[in-house]
């Protein structure tokens, strides 16, 4: 009985695994802004998940760009 | 005297010794080689980070770390399409490594290593399979990173099938996220804080502190939550750097387990959001970008999410936010140091005691001067360095390996909470919505206190630097 229930958990978290994938897919259609956003992410490979500025290329770059526009003038 | 072993000196020797070697690969044998080079060229000679190759020794020890790095690409449908003979063997040579070095503590510790190892074992691969979801196409675009996973497939285990009791020796996640800690201390460079001069310092170190004061005062006297450190942990997570913030404030304060996976969910669901709304509104209003990307770096939580919603509205916009974030990702450094000091001398005492030094002292977590003082150093030496040398050994060398093991280490640690937690405890948090209301009316306030410092410090104190930028 109790194993019925463990293999039910898991498959229902699977399902709500896929749930959730499909439903982002149809967010980032129906809402523009997400869209776009999703677009942006993919294009430059950024990871919206990154805890701190190390893990980001595009972070470290940001700091370099702007210490040399504010020394180039 | 025989040398009494907790899990804070643990820690910190682990940190300790991850950095040391990392040292060793990515800064020791290649400055040697660079400091020879310049001797034999003349005084007048530069370095050339362009030009720099690393020597055959230094090659060798970094490809043999970097093997050790467990990073999965991104795939859609077929979880399958991301593991490859490469990142199976790097899992299960860094869980052999991480098994070993944890191992020896245990024993140091006088604790049982057979169950530990077997636990040891399940994390690791629940961790893996964490780094898997992370890695699918729709969650990361989301931004529904390791932490999550970690922490929903340790409760999905948990809370079904259950792991046995034996095995939960393996559950340390204070150890593994102290160490993580103490890795983190590299990346805290002290010398960021001036990347954007005094603006960048206005809104990320003024707006912060004051936001994370204000939120915390607001939680306890107007709604009156009851656990200070479930309080200080989501204040933190909301007006400083999301997960990362939350993490070292748990740890500093002791805050439960359930309190930090609490304060982690609320910050990824309305990172998730905020992420895609606060630059479609920007765009919407028609707001500078300079200004925008000042109000996105200064109020969004993760670091990621900071540069996709940057990037959202152009690239000065994504220069200015993440720049913004950095330098409030800096002050993590002292959020810890003061919470820990704060909660030994005032919040851990009994009404009416004095608290003499020797006992702030004895209550002090001491991972945190750990962090601290890997901080200071690599602060230090960053700053030392020739620039281009700071560089290409700090930066895109030591820190690059340090930061993935850091995230492995947290990654092992939200599983073992995971693992550890019940629905029921970690539902009763959220009794009464507080700790939601607590998050909303504080990022409320840091979005009004961030955009309005933001405009003054950019357009009508320091328009010179906003014309440069």
């Amino acid at each position: 009985m109790r194993s019925k229930h463990h293999v039910l958990a898991i498959g229902l978290f699977l399902l709500s695994l896929l749930l959730l994938q499909q439903g982002i897919v149809l967010l980032d259609r129906v809402v523009p802004a997400f869209g776009t956003q999703a677009g942006i992410i993919m294009e430059r490979d950024i990871d919206p998940a990154a805890l701190f500025y190390t893990q980001s290329p595009l972070a470290l770059n940001a700091e370099k760009k702007i210490r040399k526009s504010l020394t180039a003038d | 005297m025989k040398m009494q072993w907790s899990e804070d000196t643990f820690a910190i020797v682990v940190g300790l010794a991850i950095l040391a070697l990392a040292a060793l690969a990515y800064i020791i044998l290649p400055y040697g080689a660079v400091s020879a080079e310049l001797a034999l060229a003349g005084q007048a000679a530069t370095f050339d980070a362009a030009a720099w190759q690393p020597s055959a020794a230094a090659n060798g020890l970094t490809a043999a770390l970097e093997q050790l790095l467990v990073g999965l690409p991104r795939w859609h449908l077929n979880p399958f399409a991301a593991f490859s003979g490469a990142s199976l063997a790097a899992f299960v040579m860094l869980s052999a490594i991480l098994a070993v070095l944890f191992g020896v503590g245990l024993r140091l510790l006088k604790e049982p290593l057979a169950p530990f190892l077997k636990g040891f074992a399940l994390v690791s691969v629940v961790a893996l399979l964490a780094y898997l979801l992370a890695a699918q196409n729709e969650f990361k675009s989301m931004g529904l990173g390791y932490a999550l996973w970690a922490i929903i497939l340790g409760l999905l285990i948990s809370n079904t099938v259950g792991i046995p009791e034996a095995w939960r020796s393996a559950l340390k996640q204070e150890l593994f996220i102290k160490a993580g800690l103490v890795l983190l201390g590299a990346e805290v460079l002290f010398g960021k804080i001036l990347a954007i001069g005094l603006p960048g310092i206005f809104v990320a170190w003024i707006v912060t502190p004051i936001v994370l004061v204000s939120t915390y005062w607001f939680g306890q006297k107007i709604l009156r939550i009851e656990s200070k450190t479930l309080n200080i942990t989501i204040s933190a997570d909301m007006s400083v750097c999301g997960v990362s913030a939350a993490i070292a404030t748990a740890a500093a304060c002791k805050a439960k387990k359930e309190e930090l996976t609490t304060a982690i969910g609320l910050s990824m669901v309305f990172t998730s959001v905020m992420m895609v709304a606060l630059p479609a509104f920007i765009n919407a209003v028609g707001m500078p970008e300079v200004l925008g990307g000042a109000w996105i770096g200064g109020t969004i939580d993760a670091t990621g999410a900071v540069v996709a919603a940057g990037a959202f509205l152009g690239d000065t916009a994504l220069n200015v936010a993440a720049t913004i974030k950095m330098i409030q990702n800096i002050l993590i450094g002292v959020l810890a140091f003061a919470v820990a000091v704060y909660w030994s001398a005032r919040v851990d005492k009994t009404a009416g005691q004095t608290v003499t030094a020797v006992e702030i002292w004895l209550r002090f977590p001491k991972f945190v001067l750990g962090f601290i003082a890997v901080s200071a150093f690599f602060s230090l030496l960053y700053e030392r360095l020739d620039s281009n040398l700071s560089i290409v050994l700090i930066e895109n060398g030591l820190l690059e390996f340090s930061s993935d093991m850091r995230s492995w280490l947290f990654c092992l640690a939200f599983v073992s909470i995971g693992l550890a937690t019940n629905f029921k405890a970690l539902s009763a948090q959220f009794s009464g919505g507080k700790p939601f209301i607590l998050y909303i009316c504080g990022q409320s306030l840091n979005l009004c206190l961030t955009l309005l410092m933001a405009w003054l410090m950019f357009y009508q104190v320091f328009p010179e630097i906003t014309n440069a930028l």
